[in-house]
């Protein structure tokens, strides 16, 4: 499913509470969230059970992703990284993780700027595909496996130095493509 | 307030992640309350999950937790869009102030801890390793020369202070790693207060500074 397709799905659930379009996405991004959820330690029933409450909160939460901070799928994994956090481990509920607080959204965001969020997503995806392989293995690592930057450098045998240029290599190559003028 | 140092970007990806240990996280959400330019490069980390997590080959979801979020989401209350915050008035970030309880540095019990430095340390998540703490710094008083094991985080909330990398002053955060050793001073004008996190223990070049960390516990 493309990146805008997801987009206008949320925008007719936010809009309209469309029960339809919520259940398209559900059979789109709940067997992902369940699999990042497995990833990150959670075993089968523990994933589905937190799922289904990512799967809620996009429910509840879908007015907050026409803030205009970034792509639906980056909402997403926001949401799940959040559920994990807030549940799992049973810290306080985050007072700032999406920064939302500070930042005054934009009540002027056209259709346009909206596609363009989106499509910034899928250069990202694409320029994903071609980071060189040490650097992925560092995201991956980070993101799916859930490790610190010394337990990586520990599973890598390599400095923790070596781990952040990797992290800044990464980052500087994906914001580069990702704001590369269509 | 001028910002001119910032968060390191390979910081913001482990933050982005979730994977901070509680002490460093909590300081990079204070200085993100203060600067703007990070909220932005913070934004990207995000991006960075949502490609990976779309990218996640998938696992079999049961049929049955479909049929109950689509019966919870009839009568689960939505969400109202949050007005925005504007950043704390008081010295203290909001993510600081909800950690201490107070928003008033003066009214904590600073412990004396040195020549010219006392400090009030903060709760981490249990396992985590290093130190989290404030730290109030006499005006013109030197911290002694040390480098870091790992990762160590210092967020200016009053003052400034000087080392080899540059002036930091409020709002500014230094965000060091092992390769590098300073002796941060701190302004003559008035005393220097910052929060401090680091994932492993400072390392004192000094013989009689490595003794008193024995006592301090930094």
């Amino acid at each position: 499913m493309s990146q805008d397709h997801l987009a206008a799905l949320i925008r007719l659930v936010a809009q309209n509470r469309d029960r339809e379009a919520f259940a398209s996405l559900f059979d789109h991004l709940a067997p992902k969230v369940k699999a990042f959820l497995i990833h990150r330690g959670l075993n089968a029933a523990g994933a589905e059970d937190v799922m289904q409450d990512v799967m809620l909160s996009i429910w509840t939460k879908a007015s907050l992703y026409d803030a205009p901070r970034g792509s639906f799928q980056a909402w997403v994994f926001t949401i799940a990284r959040n559920a994990l956090i807030d549940r799992v481990r049973r810290q306080k509920p985050d007072i700032s993780i999406d920064m939302i607080e500070w930042d005054p959204v934009d009540e002027t965001e056209g259709s346009e700027e909206r596609m363009l969020r989106e499509e910034r997503a899928t250069k990202l995806n694409n320029a994903m595909k071609d980071i060189p392989p040490d650097q992925f293995a560092i995201l991956q690592l980070a993101f799916h496996e859930e490790l610190t930057q010394t337990e990586i450098a520990s599973k890598l045998n390599v400095p923790l130095g070596t781990v952040k240029s990797r992290m800044r290599l990464a980052y500087a190559h994906l914001r580069g493509r990702m704001e590369l003028a269509s | 307030m001028t910002i001119t140092h910032h968060l390191d970007h390979a910081t913001l990806v482990s933050y982005g992640a979730g994977t901070l240990p509680s002490g460093l996280n909590t300081i990079v959400k204070a200085h993100l309350e203060f600067c703007s330019a990070c909220r932005k490069d913070a934004l990207v980390a995000n991006e960075i999950g949502g490609s990976l997590l779309n990218d996640s080959q998938e696992v079999e979801v049961s049929a049955s937790s479909k049929s109950a979020v689509m019966d919870k989401i009839q009568t689960a209350t939505l969400h109202r869009f949050p007005l925005p915050r504007s950043a704390s008035e008081s010295e203290m970030p909001r993510v600081l102030q909800a950690l201490i309880g107070t928003a008033d540095l003066d009214q904590l019990k600073w412990r004396k801890s040195g020549p010219g430095v006392s400090m009030f340390k903060l709760p981490q998540k249990s396992g985590d390793a290093g130190f989290f703490g404030l730290l109030r710094i006499a005006p013109g008083q030197k911290v002694p020369d040390h480098g870091h094991g790992g990762t160590e985080l210092t967020l200016i909330l009053r003052g400034a202070y000087h080392d080899e990398i540059g002036h930091f002053a409020r709002g500014d955060v230094a965000d060091l790693d092992e390769s590098i050793s300073h002796t941060p001073t701190a302004a003559d004008e008035g005393e220097c207060i910052c929060v401090v996190a680091n994932d492993a223990p400072t390392r004192f070049r000094s013989w009689p500074a490595r003794l008193v960390q024995r006592f301090i516990g930094i």
